[in-house]
Parts: structure tokens; C-alpha cells; sequence
């Protein structure tokens, strides 16, 4: 082999080593940046830290107070709350004297309500992906309305919808989906709606999934939750075994 | 008529200073844009949170980098915003006028190229905005100069690793800046491959494979590490980037550019003043840049390269510069969304090579008199459109009346 090809193999190696290392450091640096609430317990067993929430700003801050980051997010409930806050509102606009160029997440998480709450959490970096299982007949509604002509949606496959936000994966779908990794389970009031604490209770102990962090959101914001609805969440609370509301 | 290296040399630096006269007379002056001031704050939201929305998140994520680099080096002011834009597309300039020279060997078209791009006024408008639009083009110039260089036989072996591994590396920057510049880099590529094979280099077609397909993707996955800060892996990186792929193929349009009239790549090089607005208000009065064609170069673009053609020298030593000019320029041509005009800049410049070395071609010492003629037009013409790429277009009659077909409420 001459001196030239020599060269030009040594250099091509070195290039796909830099390359391949380039690719594991990042994969190891983006999943070590993962920040956990705790020690992961399997779901319904009581094991978990779980915690009752008023409402969506609670639901923030006690996301922010655990320290998670980077995290799936499971979300049982009839809404995506995934509605993003409009840049023109908290952005100034051109044509005038240059702006101090702080963080914006401040002012997403100003106009946080139970609209807007995931989409902020997912800005924050608290999580990363967001898995919805919803009530049947809500989903039921939701493939009906939707298409695989959707800009966001990547597939529809039966009863399960992946789309994403800008590469960011949300799935939604019906029954809970198998994974190795423990998430942060929220569950909504919402969900109770066509349910029962028991039923919900004995699918979670059913799914094989571990949670750092359980959250029962009673939704006092949201007008489209009923009391009822909110009594049942009180009432899976209970058999859960968990305190008072925060 | 031969030149000597001084003499080019000395018509490329006068180039690029006509060039950053263009781009950087009343720069400070120019407020921002409302999308320049969003790119601001995505740039910082991504350094800081992995995030590249809300502005442009459809592209890649080196324009961020590079503008959360400026603003964190020269503080949050106007020139720091476009520091980026306007210095890479000074370097531009003079790097047209290298790579024409490589490609067609005629000193007289790449001087000639150098002072097309100096005096455009799309590149000149879109240097003076914090856009990628100049980044791309740089690094796509830059690796096809390097790359083209390293496959040169004449080159001492030395060279040649050190050549494909900085093209490749420009390349990649030019990818993570947009991704139309995939285009050249597979012209790039199949040129290397071609040249290996014939010489039965299995060494340096390796080398290209891997400088030119391993590289780049390893550049672009660089430049998302504040991504990976979210807590994602590879596994995921695959996912970010083809659905985002998906999503902009499938037509995405930011708000900001939905009300522009020229959609259509096939009128680029026939239709004369198409163009793209930018609108914002300052002090109570609007302000308008529109990034237009100079029309004494741009109608010449397709004529250049069939007159080139029709020759067989000329046909034979400008074909490389055919190919990076048609594979840019095709694409864009045959895709089925919106193409709005600022996305011409991914041909342009190849174009801008074909006009030059067919005016070289053409300009026999009977009619060399006629370069410096065509060089004063170009000139003329720069100044008299320069309100357009400055903001100003509404203070003179002749660029108002341009202005006038891209307002959005007539």
C-alpha cells in the first residue's frame, strides 16, 4: 500500500472513530442529564411519592421542586393541555430599540393555565416526551377528527397516535404502553370521567410500569372537569393511600 | 490574456471591499425585524434549554449557536445579532471568486463571479439579517472549494486527507446551517468517488465515503448537543430529525413569510424582480427590505449555462460548475410546497459562476471592454436596488414602486 493510500485509510479511521465518539458522548451526556424525584416503585403499589395538586400551577411547581428533568411523562386524562403560548405575546417585536435578551421561560411559565400547563413543562425541560392514555371514547373522537395528513402526526397505527412537537414524541393512545424506563405519572381528574378509582387503581398495578413521582391533579382550573370527577380522583387518593390535598 | 496571481488576487480583494460596503453601510441604522429579534431569543433558549422554537425551528440549529455566540461576545445589540450573517457573507465573496477560478480556471470569471455576489442584491440583503440564509452558502462554497481541491491530481498526497476532512467539515457546518446544502456535497461526493475509482485510490474513495457521509452527520448531531441537554438520546436524535424533516417537507410555513407572493423556483431565473419582503414598523413608519435579483445577472443564469453547453471547451471545463448549479437548483424546482425566493441562494451563487465564465467565454479581446462595462452596470444596479436590501426601499420612487406588489395589504 503506498504512503498516499496509507494516509487516507489512517485518516478516514480517524474520522469514523471522532464521529462514532461524537455520537456516544452525546447519547451518554443527553441520557445522563435525566434527573429523577426518587427512588422508582412499581406503579399502584404505594411505594411510589405521590402527591394530590390543585390544579396546573401547583402541578408546575411541584414538578420544579423534585427536580425532575428531561423525564417521559405519563399522563392519564381526557386533555393534551398542550396548547403553546403565542411568541408575539411575550416577544417584543422589531423596528424598535434592541431588547435585553433574557430566557423567555419565565414569561411561558407567567401565562401557565390548564390549557398551556405540558406544553410548559416540555419548554422547561422537565419532560421530554409525553405519553397520553386517554378515556376510549375521547380518543375514539380524537381519530376521528384526525389524519395522517396532520403536519405533527408521524403515524397512526389502530389506536395509537404518535405525533410530535417539533421532534419532541407524544403519543396517544388508550392503554398503557410497555417501557423499561420509570416515568412520572400524572393523573388527571378528567380521567375518572368514564371509570372508576378501582378500575384505574388495578390497570396502573396491571401495566408493569415504575414511577418516581405520581401526581393526581384535581384540575380546579379547568372548567370542563365536574365534581364528580374530581370526588373520584379524591376517592382513588384514598385507596392509593396517600395525605391530604396540597 | 494571461493574468498573474497578483492581479486576481488584487480584483478579489476589491470584491470583497464593494462587497462589505454593500453589507455593511448603515447596518447599526437598520432596526431589527421582528424575526431576527425572535431568532435572538430562540438562539438563547436553545444555548440554555435545548429549545429552537419559537423562530424557524424547521432548520437546523447552527444559527442559533452562532447568534448566542455573538450576543454572549458583543452584548444584545443590533450588530452583534448580525455579525454572523454579514461576515460570512463578506468571506463569501472572494471564496466565489476562488472556487470559479478552480472550477473553469479563468481569472477573469472569477473575478468577474466575485463581483456578481459582491453587488447582489439578495446575498446583500440577507447578510445585513440575523438569517441563515448566508451561512449555508458560505460552508457550501467552502467544502466544494476544499473538497474539489483535494480530489485535484496535481495535489501532493500531503494535502489530500487535510482537504477532504476540512470539506467535509464545512459541509456538515453547512448542513446544520440548512439542508439544501446536501445538494453540492453529493456532487462533491460522486466527483471524489469518480476520480478515486478511476485511479484505483481504494484509499481515498474511502476517505471521501467517510469525510463526506460520516462527517457532516457527525457535524449536524454536534451542533444539537444542547438538544441531548433535554435528556434525549441517539435513538431519539433519529426521531427529532427526520420528523422535523417531515414536518418542513410537508409544506411548513412560518407566519413571518406567509404573506410573500413568489412561491415558485422555476421562475427564479426567468421571471424578473422576484423577491421576499421582510416588514416591520420603526419610529411610526414602515420599514421593507425585499431581497431581490439583480435582473442583468439573473436573466443570464440559464442562457450562460446553454451557451456553456453548446461549446464543447468551454462545455467540458465549466462542467462541474453545470452540475453543482443544476443539482442546487433542480431540487427546489420539482418540490411540491411553497419555495419561497430567499431560498434561491442555494443556487444563485453556482449560477453567478456560469454568467462569469460564459462573459470570459464570450469576451474575445476584441470585446474585453465590455467586462468592465458589464462590471460598472453591476455596479449601478447594486447601488440603485440598495434601498431594498437597507430598509429604505420606501424613500425612493423607483424601489417603492418595486416594493409595491409585495404589500400585504394593498
Amino acid at each position: 500500500m503506498g504512503s498516499r493510500s496509507a494516509a487516507a485509510y489512517f485518516s478516514a479511521a480517524v474520522v469514523v472513530l471522532a464521529s462514532v465518539g461524537v455520537g456516544l458522548l452525546l447519547d451518554l451526556y443527553g441520557k445522563g442529564s435525566r434527573r429523577f424525584a426518587g427512588i422508582a416503585a412499581p406503579v399502584g403499589s404505594g411505594r411510589e411519592r405521590i402527591s394530590v395538586v390543585r390544579g396546573s400551577r401547583d402541578l408546575h411547581a411541584l414538578y420544579r421542586e423534585s427536580g425532575v428533568h428531561g423525564r417521559k411523562l405519563l399522563h392519564l386524562g381526557a386533555f393534551l393541555h398542550y396548547v403553546d403560548v403565542d411568541p408575539a405575546l411575550v416577544l417584543p417585536s422589531g423596528g424598535g430599540a434592541f431588547p435585553v435578551v433574557a430566557d423567555v421561560l419565565p414569561a411561558y411559565e407567567e401565562r401557565l393555565t390548564y390549557r398551556t400547563s405540558l406544553w410548559v413543562a416540555m419548554q422547561a425541560g422537565l419532560v421530554r416526551e409525553i405519553q397520553y392514555v386517554q378515556p376510549p371514547a375521547m380518543l375514539s373522537q380524537r381519530l376521528r377528527e384526525l389524519s395522517d395528513l396532520d403536519v405533527d402526526v408521524v403515524s397512526i397505527d389502530g389506536r395509537t397516535i404518535v405525533a410530535h412537537d417539533w421532534g419532541a414524541r407524544r403519543t396517544i393512545t388508550d392503554r398503557f404502553l410497555p417501557g423499561l424506563e420509570p416515568v412520572i405519572l400524572n393523573i388527571d381528574a378528567s380521567f375518572l370521567r368514564d371509570t372508576t378509582p378501582s378500575e384505574v387503581l388495578s390497570a396502573l398495578r396491571s401495566s408493569g410500569l415504575r414511577a418516581d413521582l405520581v401526581t393526581l391533579n384535581l384540575s380546579e382550573d379547568n372548567p370542563d372537569v365536574s365534581g364528580d370527577e374530581r370526588a373520584s380522583l379524591l376517592e382513588l387518593a384514598r385507596i392509593w393511600a396517600v395525605g391530604s390535598p396540597r | 490574456m494571461t493574468h498573474s496571481p497578483k492581479r486576481v488576487a488584487l480584483g478579489l480583494v476589491a470584491a470583497t471591499v464593494l462587497g462589505a460596503a454593500f453589507r455593511l453601510h448603515g447596518l447599526a441604522e437598520q432596526a431589527p425585524f421582528t424575526d431576527e429579534i425572535q431568532m435572538a431569543f430562540t438562539a438563547r433558549a436553545y444555548v440554555e434549554r435545548g429549545q429552537f422554537v419559537p423562530s424557524m425551528p424547521h432548520h437546523p440549529n447552527l444559527r442559533n449557536l452562532l447568534l448566542a455566540g455573538s450576543l454572549d461576545a458583543f452584548g444584545d445589540n443590533v450588530l452583534a445579532l448580525r455579525t454572523a450573517s454579514v461576515a460570512l457573507g463578506i468571506l463569501t465573496v472572494p471564496l466565489l471568486g476562488l472556487l470559479v477560478l478552480r472550477l473553469v480556471g479563468s481569472p477573469a470569471a472569477a473575478v468577474l463571479a466575485a463581483f456578481v455576489l459582491a453587488t447582489d442584491p439578495l446575498h446583500v440583503t440577507f447578510s445585513r439579517q440575523a438569517i441563515q440564509e448566508t451561512h449555508a452558502v458560505f460552508f457550501a462554497l467552502l467544502g466544494a472549494y476544499l473538497v474539489l481541491r483535494g480530489c485535484d491530481e496535481r495535489a501532493g498526497a500531503w494535502t489530500r486527507p487535510g482537504l477532504f476532512v476540512t470539506g467535509g467539515l464545512a459541509f456538515g457546518l453547512g448542513m446544520a446551517s440548512k439542508y439544501q446544502v446536501l445538494f453540492p456535497l453529493l456532487v462533491c461526493a460522486a466527483v471524489a468517488a469518480a476520480r478515486a475509482w478511476r485511479a484505483r485510490d481504494g484509499g481515498t474513495l474511502t476517505l471521501a465515503f467517510v469525510t463526506l457521509g460520516i462527517l457532516p452527520l457527525a457535524v449536524l448531531l454536534a451542533t444539537d448537543a444542547p438538544w441531548f441537554g433535554r435528556g434525549y438520546g441517539l435513538e431519539d436524535w433519529v426521531f427529532m430529525r427526520t420528523s422535523v424533516l417531515d414536518r418542513m417537507s410537508a409544506g411548513y410555513v412560518p407566519a413571518e413569510m406567509e404573506m410573500n407572493p413568489d412561491r415558485h423556483a422555476w421562475k427564479w431565473f426567468v421571471h424578473p424582480l422576484q423577491g421576499y419582503a421582510s416588514f416591520t414598523t420603526t419610529a411610526g413608519r414602515p420599514l421593507v427590505t425585499v431581497g431581490m435579483g439583480n435582473p442583468i445577472v439573473w436573466l443570464l443564469v440559464l442562457p450562460s449555462s446553454f451557451f456553456l453547453l453548446s461549446r464543447p471547451e468551454p462545455r467540458a471545463r465549466s462542467g462541474l460548475l453545470q452540475a453543482l448549479f443544476w443539482a442546487s437548483y433542480l431540487p427546489f424546482v420539482f418540490a411540491s410546497r411553497p419555495i419561497f425566493f430567499l431560498s434561491a441562494l442555494a443556487a444563485a451563487p453556482f449560477g453567478f459562476g456560469l454568467v462569469a465564465a460564459a462573459a470570459a467565454e464570450w469576451a474575445t479581446p476584441a470585446r474585453r471592454k465590455y467586462l468592465f462595462t458589464y462590471g460598472g452596470a453591476l455596479a449601478l444596479v447594486g447601488v440603485l436596488m440598495f434601498p431594498l436590501c437597507s430598509g429604505r426601499a420606501l424613500d425612493f420612487p423607483h424601489t417603492a414602486a418595486l416594493v409595491a406588489r409585495f404589500n400585504p395589504h394593498p
